[in-house]
């Protein structure tokens, strides 16, 4: 066995997963809590995130082969472990995916003249991509169709998607009594890149022949749309020796507004069933950007079936051409049509839900917390003194997250425990079923020194007895300084 | 302690264990996938034959550049093509196949000698690379001539309904893409 740190495995793992986060949602002790649910309770009188260091997340999962199966060191031929462990054995529904975040700076602070009121802002940039397997035609470059004569290889296996996006939010928090708690948030979008490929249908198919041995048929529908893309593409292949830093300066510029603009929001509530249940959900990213930027769309459509050169007599006989390949090939670009575009085209966000129903008990002072639950009494005469009016010593509870995909909704499902030890450490774990894992355990620890608050959280943990063998990986931190009264 | 117990959580997180990788197996990737097309398809009925009389009733040189394709030249590694010919004429025929460079010259030939009818259908397979002709002929074949020869009288009729010389071909093409 062999040690490697997270920090390797995550840049070596290409694959991950579904934006899911779970051991964050609702773990208000930190801040960041307030982007998956702007309607989540805020206990803090200010708080200012480290610039760059306040919100780091990465999420890497795969529903099929894992990269163990694939590089262990086990003495098995790569073609045999290729052709066993991922062409034979995944199907389109199985999928790669990768997402992180990095937060730029936030800062949140309560109304003077409306304490109920917990104001946030800040900018963050987001990568995702996800690339379903594309079954059909993984065969078909695997065996090629000259075994599979009769087999139609579908076409609407090719799905993927992918962006980087920066976003810029503002949000307000908002106590309206003891038991509700509301929240929402714009945000404004600045598309980097963007690229996807989904909805394609057709098929590939190789016959017997009408007249000729063999009937090749290509029926196609299928379009790849891009933004920002082509410009990335372009700075690579001039090759000068400004590459890198024109490749930063596009980067920036495409990042602060200068690319493709969208405009989307955040809302969420929090809501006390009794005094010491609470129910919570969020719907995030309800929004669109629009694509009119550096866009380039390709498509190929139309249908078209060889069965290769032909010469019948006595009608060929006469005006005989010799250049019946060109011929050929002009036939069949004729029939199956590929173009590229500059349309503009807008994208939908991929929305987000949240949803958790939570029960507080311990040894905690509830009928003081009962009114100050929300954690907004902050006017300086907070009832719990330097305490951080935190409602809860341990909490139990489930949460739902579902996320619009490129095929369709995908859900996740988690029971949490959550405890606090001291006004220093907060820790919760989770234990969730996805598409990915039906084992994944996740634990999150959020630490409080003064002003200073530091949290880490990972996903499942049991993965990381054999990482490379593991389906799902999380790994989010941050350091924030915060006032949760007087400090 | 609780300050131990924190960094050995923190530890918890930030290392992991992995069984041993290797990623230099990719290098080891091969794909060979065999590719299968038709090649050409000839007819011609009696009637062309009878019209042209004894010898040569057809003879041209088209271009032909499938093989010539960068991914199959290059990663070609054995390849087959199978002819099917069936004559219900009453002529016995030949058939010749040539395949041409860009110069024209001949780099392969394949003839038929037909029989006239009642004759059973000729399937012949033709194999390159290890086992048969040299892969360079497919690589470098860039156009193909088909001659067409009545080896009989420019009268007789069959007595089949549309009577005609029928000629097919596929190819097949096993390629190695590392």
């Amino acid at each position: 066995m062999k040690k490697i740190n997270v920090l390797f495995f995550l840049v070596g793992l290409v694959f991950c997963t579904a934006q899911n986060k779970a051991v964050l949602y609702d773990f208000y002790e930190v801040p960041q809590a307030l982007l998956l649910n702007p309607g989540v309770k805020a206990p803090y009188k200010w708080h200012a995130g480290v610039p760059l260091l306040s919100g780091f997340s990465m999420q890497a999962g795969t529903s099929g082969v894992t990269v163990n199966d694939l590089f262990a060191n086990d003495g098995v031929d790569f073609n045999t472990k290729i052709r066993e462990r991922a062409i034979y054995s995944m199907s389109q529904r199985d999928e790669f995916s990768l997402s992180g975040q990095l937060e730029l700076f936030t800062v949140g602070f309560r109304g003077k003249n409306n304490p109920d009121n917990y104001y946030s802002f800040g900018m963050y940039g987001e990568g995702f991509f996800s690339q379903f397997w594309p079954q059909d035609l993984a065969i078909l470059a695997f065996e090629g169709n000259a075994t599979n004569i009769g087999r139609r290889f579908d076409l609407s296996h090719l799905t993927n998607q992918g962006e980087v996006v920066n976003v810029l939010h503002f949000g307000v928090n908002k106590r309206l009594d003891e038991d509700w708690t509301i929240g929402a948030r714009a945000k404004l979008y600045s598309s980097v890149l963007e690229f996807k490929t989904k909805g394609n249908s057709g098929y590939f198919e190789t016959t017997l022949g009408e007249q000729n041995i063999l009937r090749n048929t290509v029926v196609a529908d299928l379009s790849l749309e891009t933004s920002g893309l082509q410009e990335f593409i372009d700075i690579i292949d001039e090759d000068s020796n400004t590459t890198q830093e024109d490749l930063i300066n596009k980067f920036i510029s495409r990042s602060l507004f200068g690319g493709n603009l969208g405009l989307g929001f955040d809302v969420g509530f929090t809501h006390n069933l009794s005094a010491n249940t609470l129910v919570t959900g969020s719907l995030l990213d309800v929004g669109f950007i629009y694509h009119n930027n550096a866009v380039k769309n390709y498509s190929v459509t139309g249908s078209a079936n060889n069965e290769g050169l032909e010469i019948i007599l006595p009608e060929d006989l006469a005006n005989f051409n010799t250049d019946l390949w060109q011929e050929l090939v002009d036939d069949i670009e004729e029939q199956v049509d590929y173009t590229t575009d500059a349309s503009s085209w807008v994208s939908l966000r991929p929305v987000k839900l949240y949803a958790s129903i939570r029960h507080n008990f311990g040894n905690t002072s509830t009928k003081t917390v009962r009114r100050d639950n929300c954690g907004c009494a902050f006017n300086g005469a907070g009832s719990s003194g330097s305490s951080q009016n935190i409602d809860y010593k341990n909490a139990v509870g489930a949460q739902l997250f579902m996320i619009n995909r490129p095929k369709g909704p995908q859900a996740a499902l988690s029971a949490f425990y959550q405890k606090r030890l001291g006004n220093i450490l907060a820790l919760k774990t989770t234990y969730t079923i996805d598409k990915y894992s039906l084992s994944n355990i996740g634990l999150g620890l959020n630490f409080q020194a003064g002003p200073v608050n530091f949290y880490i959280m990972g996903d499942n943990l049991l993965g990381y007895r054999n990482v490379a063998d593991s389906h799902y990986a999380s790994l989010q931190f941050g350091f924030n300084i915060l006032s949760w009264n007087d400090n | 302690m609780k300050t131990i117990l924190i960094f050995c959580c923190c530890l918890l997180l930030m290392v992991s264990c992995s069984e041993e990788q290797d990623f230099n197996q990719v290098d080891d990737l091969s794909l060979q996938p065999s590719l299968a097309s038709s090649l050409l398809y000839f007819e011609s009925n009696e009637d062309t034959m009878n019209a042209a009389g004894t010898g040569v009733f057809f003879s041209e040189v088209f271009t032909f550049e499938a093989f010539k394709e960068k991914f199959i030249a290059d990663e070609v590694v054995e390849g087959t093509i199978t002819y099917q010919i069936e004559n219900t004429t009453s002529k016995s025929l030949g058939l010749l196949i040539e395949f041409l460079n860009e110069a024209d010259v001949v780099l392969y030939q394949e003839p038929f000698a037909i029989e006239p009818q009642p004759t059973a259908a000729l399937e012949r397979q033709v194999n390159f690379g290890p086992n048969g002709e040299s892969l360079e002929i497919l690589r470098n074949t860039a156009k193909i001539r088909i001659s067409a020869t009545n080896e009989g009288d420019g009268s007789s009729q069959s007595t089949l309904t549309d009577p005609k010389l029928v000629f097919k071909s596929s190819a097949t093409v096993v390629l190695n893409v590392e």
